[in-house]
């Protein structure tokens, strides 16, 4: 690293905030918004916009004392929290014209932002455990590209060490704030009782075979398997004709209740239709590749869950 | 000028097959890259006015097909073959005819196999026949390619009696613009620049081999997922379609909890329905894409399929929705309020039975003071039996 005054990004705003809080690592819009650079000490947004596309703004300011304005190129890189150590695994951003890096320029002891963002295409919100990250680094003559060292192992030595530089910085993503749907649930229970002598196999399986998009089905039995294992599947937001299954071996004289739910995905006019069905395994034809287990069905229910909105 | 009389495999969407070709020639809309999962023919057939170019993932399978026209008078034969070039041998085609540059697709190996290395039960195939009529479009079945690198690569499709006479048109140690004018002069050679992506995340892949020796069938595919984080994604792709032109596949599909919330769930299993011609065969890819999340030590996957060989019996309950669409609130409002169904609290707890317990549901699920006890504008239609029960969110 060179301790040449340069461009500088920040790590956090006040002393004692965890990594990945860089004040400079901005989501705008798509147009560059001139408080960035004259509210230096506000941190804007850090929330992601996932689903769709996402404009990256890197802020940095010019220590140099030099009369000559600083140019440097700035580049971003999206990575989960868990890869934020192997700099491989970082996926550079580009512009909207295909450049993996954009210029950003600031006279002597003045704040910089790139003109042309890079653009972040965010997929579906990742788990609570896994965020997505935002590394923005900062190159120019005598201030050449930054390597991870190897002695960077994980996300706190990659803290320690990230704390060290002045021209790499990150921020961990936020995720918008889950609105939550208020929508009702229906749910119909029945009495699924095999009469099996012995130890049997089971495929159960739900599907929703036509339906309101963005609904959610689960199912549970009131008995457990073999294994004591509950068998059931949680709320699952479905797919059309996409049966949701699970493959169980279960007691002799198994008697239990099965109870589905349907939620839509809202409080408003939905409707949906299930298919439930209980087969046993009766043989798997395998020749070393996937064989076909054969089935026979003993339950085959046909439900149909929803609601109407009537006039006010 | 003269026109491809051959198979065509356009330089753009524009290009009709008149030589030779000009304009941009590294976007070959007829060489397709679907990355990790697959298209079936029927919709790559379908959308040959349009381009499909998806980013490519490093480390995984991903799916590769090659579209063609047959611009002759005559049905016509020939072998369709695919080349992934890196940037340093671009100019030199005449070392792309090997296994390094080749891209095979998988196939089962006769004969039994132990999956060893050595003794793999999956093996790679080169060339793919294409054959259509006069006029048609035909599309390759997949081909895979793993890339090991996020270096840049082109991939070269060719549909030909074979490579050697198409190699002979090429002039060695060329320049760029040579090889422009080589692929603007052959018609059935084309050209298309990819991006690969690094992995981001830990993705366990696997492979297993499929047949359907019996008749057409019904079968339900799926990927079975055990102790595996909930947040995680789950897929699977088969490499090639039945006759009907469809793929076996699921795409991406989130790990839900279980029943008792718990974060990893013991089984999770998703899966999707098709009818397979008899002698169908094809290699199923499916993976666990571990979104960020650590995958569990005793975590595994597999897929199934299964077959129902008895008759479906005919639904127990089976409430047809048209029949809702079409309904009449009076009708709606009398099921509704029928002695049968069952009202239960936001707790679950049964509050009571037809309109006494409809009217006791709406004020328990209403906020304190909010309801006065009248009809309001929602309509909860109850469809089902007399365990149908709406019950509070």
């Amino acid at each position: 690293m060179t301790n040449n005054p340069w461009f500088v990004l920040r790590s956090q705003l006040e002393v004692g905030v965890p990594g990945g809080a860089s004040p400079d690592i901005i989501l705008g819009g798509p147009k560059s918004d001139p408080n960035y650079s004259e509210q230096y000490d506000t941190a804007f947004n850090r929330t992601g916009k996932f689903g769709s596309s996402n404009f990256v703004y890197v802020r940095a300011k010019n220590t140099d004392t030099d009369t000559a304005p600083g140019v440097g190129s700035v580049s971003v890189f999206a990575t989960r929290l868990g890869s934020l150590q192997n700099q491989s695994q970082w996926v550079k951003l580009r512009t909207s014209d295909g450049r993996e890096s954009t210029n950003i320029s600031a006279g002597p002891g003045k704040v910089g932002v790139n003109g042309t963002p890079l653009i972040w295409e965010a997929g579906e919100t990742p788990p609570a455990e896994a965020p997505w990250c935002l590394i923005a680094e900062i190159v120019g003559d005598n201030h050449p590209l930054i390597t991870v060292p190897e002695t960077v192992k994980d996300k706190k030595s990659f803290d320690a060490w990230i704390a060290t530089q002045t021209r790499m910085a990150y921020v961990i993503v936020q995720t918008p704030a889950v609105v939550p749907v208020q929508a009702p649930t229906f749910g119909w229970q029945q009495v699924v009782n095999l009469a099996n002598n012995a130890e049997t196999t089971l495929d159960i399986s739900l599907t929703c075979t036509k339906g309101t998009a963005g609904g959610f089905l689960s199912y549970v039995f009131d008995k457990n398997d073999s294994s004591g294992q509950e068998i059931g599947v949680g709320k699952t937001q479905y797919q059309i004709n996409t049966p949701y299954s699970q493959g169980r071996k279960v007691p002799a004289g198994f008697n239990s209740t099965v109870s589905i739910a349907y939620t839509p995905a809202a409080d408003e006019d939905a409707e949906a239709v299930f298919v439930f069905q209980v087969a046993t395994e009766s043989g798997d034809g395998d020749d070393g590749g996937l064989g076909t287990t054969t089935t026979t069905v003993v339950v085959n229910y046909t439900l149909s869950f929803g609601q109407v909105r009537g006039a006010a | 000028m003269t026109n491809v009389t051959g198979f065509l495999l356009r330089t753009s969407l524009s290009d009709t097959g008149t030589l030779p070709r000009t304009g941009s020639w590294t976007g070959c809309p007829d060489i397709i890259p679907a990355g990790i999962t697959a298209i079936s023919r029927n919709d790559l057939v379908t959308s040959y006015g349009s381009v499909t170019d998806k980013t490519l993932t490093q480390g995984l399978t991903n799916y590769l097909y090659l579209r063609a026209k047959n611009m002759n008078t005559t049905p016509l034969t020939q072998v369709a073959y695919m080349f992934q070039v890196p940037g340093s041998l671009v100019l030199h085609p005449e070392n792309w005819y090997n296994v390094s540059h080749l891209v095979g697709f998988d196939v089962k190996a006769d004969g039994n196999h132990d999956g060893s290395p050595d003794d793999p039960k999956i093996i790679a195939k080169y060339a793919q026949t294409l054959s259509a009529q006069p006029g048609a479009i035909v599309v390759t079945e997949a081909y895979t390619w793993i890339p090991d690198s996020t270096e840049h690569h082109c991939l070269v499709g060719v549909v030909a009696d074979n490579w050697q006479d198409v190699l002979k048109n090429f002039k060695p140690a060329g320049s760029m613009d040579d090889l422009a004018n080589w692929i603007y002069g052959n018609g059935s050679m084309g050209w298309h620049n990819v991006t690969i992506q690094p992995l981001t995340t830990a993705i366990y892949e696997s492979q297993i081999p499929y047949s359907h020796s019996s008749q057409d069938e019904s079968i339900t595919f799926t990927i079975v997922a055990e102790n595996v984080p909930v947040g995680a994604k789950v897929s699977f792709s088969s490499n090639s379609s039945t006759a009907a032109g469809a793929v076996i596949g699921q795409d991406w599909t989130t790990v839900s909890a279980p029943p008792n919330g718990a974060k990893i769930n013991p089984d999770f299993e998703v899966g999707t329905t098709l009818t397979v011609n008899s002698g169908y065969k094809t290699i199923i890819t499916y993976r666990t894409d571990f979104n960020g999340l650590t995958p569990p030590a005793n975590f595994k996957m597999h897929m199934k399929a299964t077959v129902p060989m008895t008759p479906t019996p005919q639904a127990k309950a089976s409430y047809a929705a048209s029949n809702r669409v079409a309904d009449s609130f009076e009708q709606s409002y009398h099921r509704s309020h029928s002695i049968n169904a069952v009202f239960h609290g936001p707790s679950g707890e049964v509050i009571g039975h037809g309109i006494d317990g409809y009217s006791k549901m709406l004020c328990a699920a209403a906020p304190p003071g909010s309801d006065d006890g009248d009809l309001e504008d929602t309509v909860v239609v109850v469809v089902g039996s007399h365990t149908t029960t709406p019950i509070s969110s």
